[in-house]
C-alpha cells in the first residue's frame, strides 16, 4: 500500500518542487498533502493517516521545530519520520532538531536525486 | 575570541568573508535549483540604500551575534526567467508565483550565507523573506555601516546580492552591574 506524505513549507514554490521530485522518485508514495506552516500541518495530521512529514524550519505561525516537538509529544505520531528541509547546515539549529528527534535533514538547495536517496530508507 | 574570529570580524576580513560566502552560496543555489550558471563579479561596498530602483527587491533580516539585512535585487525580466527555470513552468509577468520563487531563492542564498558566516561570527537567526516589486522606488535599511554588494551576470541581465552586518548595539544590561554604576557616574559628571 502506498504511503501518504505531508510537505510543510511556507513557500508555494518549494512545495511545487518537492511535489515534482516526489512524483519522479521511484517510491511507493500515495497522496502528498501540503501545509503552509506548522499549524496547518497539525490540521492535516489530525485528519489524515500521514506516514512521513517533510518540513521547513523557518516558517511563520508555527515553525518546523515547534511542529517536530508537537509530533514527538503525541502518542499517535511520535514514531513518524520527520525530515527537515532547511538552509541551515551543521549549525546549532540542526543539532537542536536532531536532539528533538528529527529523523534526517535535507539541505536547500537540493536535487531530486537527494530527495529520493533520503526517503529511500523509509520505504524499505 | 579565537584569533581567526578577530581577523574575520575586522572590517576588511568581514567584507571578504561575506563576499566569498555570497559568491559560493549564489552559485550553488543557481546551479542546483535554477539550472543556470552565474558568475559573481568583484564586490563593492554600498551604503544603507539598496540599488534597485525598478524591479524586484527581496530582503531578509539577520539577528544574533551580528545584525543586519541581506537582499537580492533584479529586474522583472530576469525574475521571470529565474522563476520559470526554478518552477519549470513558463512565467511571463511578475505575479505571486514569481514573488514567491524569488523570495525562496533569496531565503536559500542568504540562509547558506548565514550558515557559512556562523562559523566565524557566532549564531545568527534569519527572518522570513519579504519581496517588493515596483518601479522607481528606493529602499533603505536603518542601520549604520556599509553593506557588501556582489554583482552577478546571467546572460544580458544583471542581479545583485548584498549583505550589511554590524555588531548589535550594547545595552546597559549587557554590562556587569559595577560597570553600569561607573557608566552612570561618568554620565552624571558630564
Amino acid at each position: 500500500m502506498n504511503a501518504d506524505l505531508l510537505i510543510v513549507d511556507d513557500s508555494v514554490a518549494i512545495r511545487k518542487i518537492l511535489q515534482r521530485a516526489l512524483r519522479q522518485a521511484q517510491l511507493p508514495i500515495g497522496k502528498v498533502f501540503e501545509a503552509g506552516d506548522g499549524q496547518e500541518a497539525m490540521d492535516v495530521l489530525r485528519n489524515h493517516a500521514v506516514r512521513l512529514v517533510m518540513t521547513d524550519i523557518n516558517m511563520p505561525n508555527m515553525n518546523g521545530l515547534q511542529l517536530l516537538s508537537e509530533i514527538r509529544a503525541n502518542q499517535d505520531w511520535r514514531d513518524m519520520p520527520v525530515i527537515l528541509i532547511t538552509t541551515e547546515s551543521g549549525t546549532g539549529t540542526v543539532e537542536e532538531a536532531v536532539q528533538m528527534g528529527a529523523s534526517a535533514y535535507i539541505r536547500k538547495p537540493f536535487t531530486p536525486d537527494q530527495i529520493q536517496a533520503k526517503l529511500q530508507r523509509y520505504f524499505e | 575570541m579565537m584569533p581567526s574570529q578577530e581577523h574575520a570580524t575586522g572590517a576588511v576580513g568581514l567584507r571578504a568573508l561575506i563576499a566569498d560566502a555570497i559568491r559560493q552560496s549564489t552559485g550553488e543555489v543557481f546551479s542546483t535549483m535554477v539550472g543556470l550558471e552565474v558568475e559573481g563579479g568583484k564586490e563593492y561596498t554600498g551604503g544603507a540604500g539598496f540599488g534597485a530602483t525598478d524591479g524586484l527587491l527581496a530582503f531578509i533580516g539577520l539577528a544574533g551575534s551580528f545584525m543586519g539585512t541581506g537582499t537580492v535585487s533584479c529586474n522583472a525580466r530576469l525574475a521571470c526567467r529565474i522563476s520559470s527555470q526554478f518552477l519549470m513552468t513558463e512565467l511571463e509577468a511578475v505575479d505571486s508565483e514569481v514573488l514567491d520563487a524569488v523570495g525562496e531563492i533569496t531565503n536559500m542564498i542568504l540562509g547558506n550565507v548565514k550558515s557559512a558566516l556562523e562559523n566565524e561570527l557566532g549564531p545568527l537567526c534569519l527572518s522570513v523573506p519579504t519581496v517588493v516589486y515596483g518601479k522607481n522606488f528606493e529602499a533603505r535599511a536603518l542601520q549604520n555601516g556599509e553593506c557588501v554588494v556582489v554583482p552577478f551576470a546571467s546572460g544580458e541581465d544583471r542581479f545583485e546580492v548584498s549583505l550589511g552586518l554590524r555588531r548589535p548595539m550594547l545595552r546597559a544590561n549587557d554590562f556587569p552591574i559595577e560597570e553600569r554604576f561607573v557608566l552612570a557616574s561618568a554620565r552624571r559628571r558630564r
